[in-house]
């Protein structure tokens, strides 16, 4: 076994020799909250977690509304027990295209390992495995490549901090916006996080909420501030019913990775971004790094809060004539039902119609708390794809109708940028390039400065 | 960028690495076993790689590869050589009888292709410089374009100068490349 002390030996030394050495495995990472992990499939890496018992991905997917309630079981699954290198058939399985799932390893491979070389310090450990239990079909990272853009990112955090220095921060939207003469325009990726804005969750709920990582929510959330469209408030409030979907997730993290916090946003968050760990996350130290394994009076207490949190959601299904009336300028679908008022934004009712806690669901969840494998999907898929553009329609229509009531619009001229333009993943530099002058030049100055 | 040192059993490829490497080089090594490997003095050997890193400046790092010596960790060469700037060939003065292993590795390294590299001696008594490097050409039948030179890889100046050799064999091959284009 490869094991040893980050401090003696940092992240990039280590993929750069596993990438040398063309290993397949699994790298495990103890660091001082979290633990993560890396499988690498002849020396690339092909998935990554900054946090073994979260999935960030998942978050993501539920979140963007690319995948149902039900389908995140399956994607958790994966993550567990060292099943990354499944990763991309389960997102196959859950209707994710190919190159649509690319993008979305390449960005939580690159995510994971800014938050690790975040880290001060911790161990790693590789596990070689045979390269015969990876399908063929994995895609795979170069590590110099994320290794770039973790460096990269690194650049631009600083200038991030300094306008969220932490991830217990609370923003809310500006009641009037700079620019009075006219529309303001922002982008769609920043129309998602504002969204989740709301006076009440913290940059860290966001954080998780999204799934998209530190460092890309908290620039998008950044240049709101810089813009003047957002700013930092101090005191967090009740739970959402975002959080709620948050929760179901977590209940099945709970259950299947080992996670300790029982509902996302209500977590106490790091004091700042500087030390900052994966939002949210208890310490796993006594938990082995290649099979969590909570306690047993653990199990028992993620289990019953993840049933009573179950209970709640179904109650919150049957009886949604008991819940407040919407306010008329409030993110309705944003609020749960049984939220105390915040200070200026009050809570509403929650997505009465909202078909992603369904029965179905409820089944679903009670099977992973049972023990038993998650529910297939019931419906047919042509079907669920419907119901998805449906969902997604309406979704629209109501951002739309926010935005108005905010006074903004979105950007009708800026495409959607997708990450994967800005970061496309890119063949290790060959060593014909290496060997050009300007590159001589330097190494041979660099030697004679050592 | 990547920098590979070779060499038979017992030269000093380790040790080369860690006067250069700015983190501890991480080795793996196993006692040694005896038989006809035997070195005195060497209590244990390079099973795997030896591998250490000298920072160039803020984007660019060196990772030095140090190969094992045996024969039998023969398969490692192959993976270690793969994406190489350049390869160092090391070789002991005090110990001309494995100057023949030398051979056979530096064939196996030029067989993957045109990559260039240097022949190093170690432990050469001094005032014998001009006769080792005389001798190890005649032993390995080096090309007069091939770089040869002395060197106490123990000594981090004389170190760095194996390096500044090779990174000057690779301008060598890359005008030499121009040229025939």
């Amino acid at each position: 076994m490869l094991a040893g002390s980050l401090n003696e030996f940092a992240l990039p030394d280590v993929f750069a020799l596993l990438a040398s050495t063309r290993k397949t495995g699994v790298l495990n990472l103890t660091g001082a909250e979290t633990d993560g992990r890396v499988w690498i499939v002849g020396g690339q890496l092909a998935y990554a977690v900054a946090d073994v018992t979260r999935s960030q991905l998942a978050a993501r997917l539920l979140h963007s509304g690319e995948v149902e309630p039900a389908d995140v079981a399956a994607l958790v699954h994966a993550q567990a027990a060292g099943n990354g290198m499944q990763m991309s058939a389960a997102l196959a399985g859950v209707g994710v295209q190919v190159d649509r799932a690319t993008g979305l390893l390449y960005d939580q491979v690159v995510d994971a390992a800014f938050d690790m070389s975040r880290w001060n310090g911790g161990d790693f450990a590789f596990d070689a495995a045979p390269a015969g239990d990876v399908p063929e079909s994995t895609p795979t990272f170069a590590a110099e490549t994320v290794m770039s853009a973790v460096r990269s990112r690194m650049t631009e955090w600083e200038g991030i901090v300094a306008t969220l220095p932490s991830p217990a921060s609370v923003l809310r939207a500006v009641p009037r916006p700079p620019t009075r003469d006219g529309a303001i325009q922002i982008l769609p990726e920043q129309w998602e996080v504002l969204t989740l804005i709301d006076g009440i969750r913290t940059v860290g709920d966001i954080i998780q909420l999204t799934g998209q990582g530190q460092f890309v929510v908290a620039k998008l959330l950044s240049a709101l501030v810089d813009a003047a469209l957002v700013e930092l408030r101090e005191a967090a409030g009740p739970l959402t019913i975002t959080q709620q979907r948050a929760a179901h997730l977590a209940a099945i993290e709970q259950e299947v990775l080992g996670a300790t916090e029982p509902t996302a946003g209500v977590a106490p968050q790091p004091d700042s971004f500087a030390a900052a760990q994966p939002v949210a996350a208890q310490p796993a130290a006594a938990q082995p790094v290649a099979a969590p394994a909570p306690a047993a009076a653990d199990v028992d207490a993620h289990l019953q809060a993840a049933q009573q949190h179950a209970a709640s959601l179904a109650e919150a299904e049957t009886q949604p004539e008991t819940h407040p009336e919407p306010q008329q300028e409030d993110h309705s679908d944003l609020f749960a039902p049984a939220a105390e008022p915040a200070a200026e934004e009050s809570p509403a009712e929650p997505e009465t119609s909202d078909e992603r806690f369904s029965d179905e669901d409820q089944r679903s969840l009670e099977s992973i708390l049972n023990g038993g494998s998650p529910a297939p999907a019931a419906e047919p898929a042509a079907d669920s794809t419907e119901r998805t553009d449906t969902t997604a329609a309406t979704d629209d229509e109501e951002r739309i109708r926010e935005l108005a009531a905010l006074g903004l619009s979105l950007s009708s001229g800026e495409p959607v940028r997708d990450q994967q333009d800005e970061e496309t993943p890119t063949q290790p530099e060959s060593s014909d390039s290496a060997d050009d002058d300007d590159l001589l030049s330097r190494l041979i100055d660099g030697v004679k400065g050592a | 960028m990547k920098v590979v040192v070779t060499g038979p059993y017992g030269v000093g490829k380790t040790t080369l690495i860690r006067t250069l490497s700015e983190i501890n080089v991480l080795t793996t090594e196993r006692k040694v076993s005896g038989g006809d490997d035997a070195v005195e003095g060497k209590t244990a050997t390079t099973v795997a790689m030896d591998f250490g890193r000298l920072t160039i400046d803020e984007s660019l790092q060196l990772y030095l590869f140090g190969t094992p010596g045996q024969k039998r960790f023969e398969f490692m060469w192959e993976i270690l050589s793969e994406g190489m700037l350049g390869f160092v060939v090391l070789l002991d003065d005090s110990r001309p009888d494995v100057h023949e292993q030398a051979i056979e590795i530096l064939d196996n390294f030029t067989s993957r292709g045109e990559v260039p590299y240097i022949i190093v001696i170690n432990k050469v008594e001094e005032g014998r410089e001009d006769a080792s490097i005389r001798r190890a050409r005649h032993f390995l039948r080096t090309p007069e374009h091939i770089r040869v030179i002395c060197a106490d890889v123990r000594d981090r100046e004389q170190a760095k100068g194996v390096l500044l050799e090779l990174f000057e064999a690779v301008r060598d091959a890359k005008r030499t490349a121009r040229t025939r284009a």
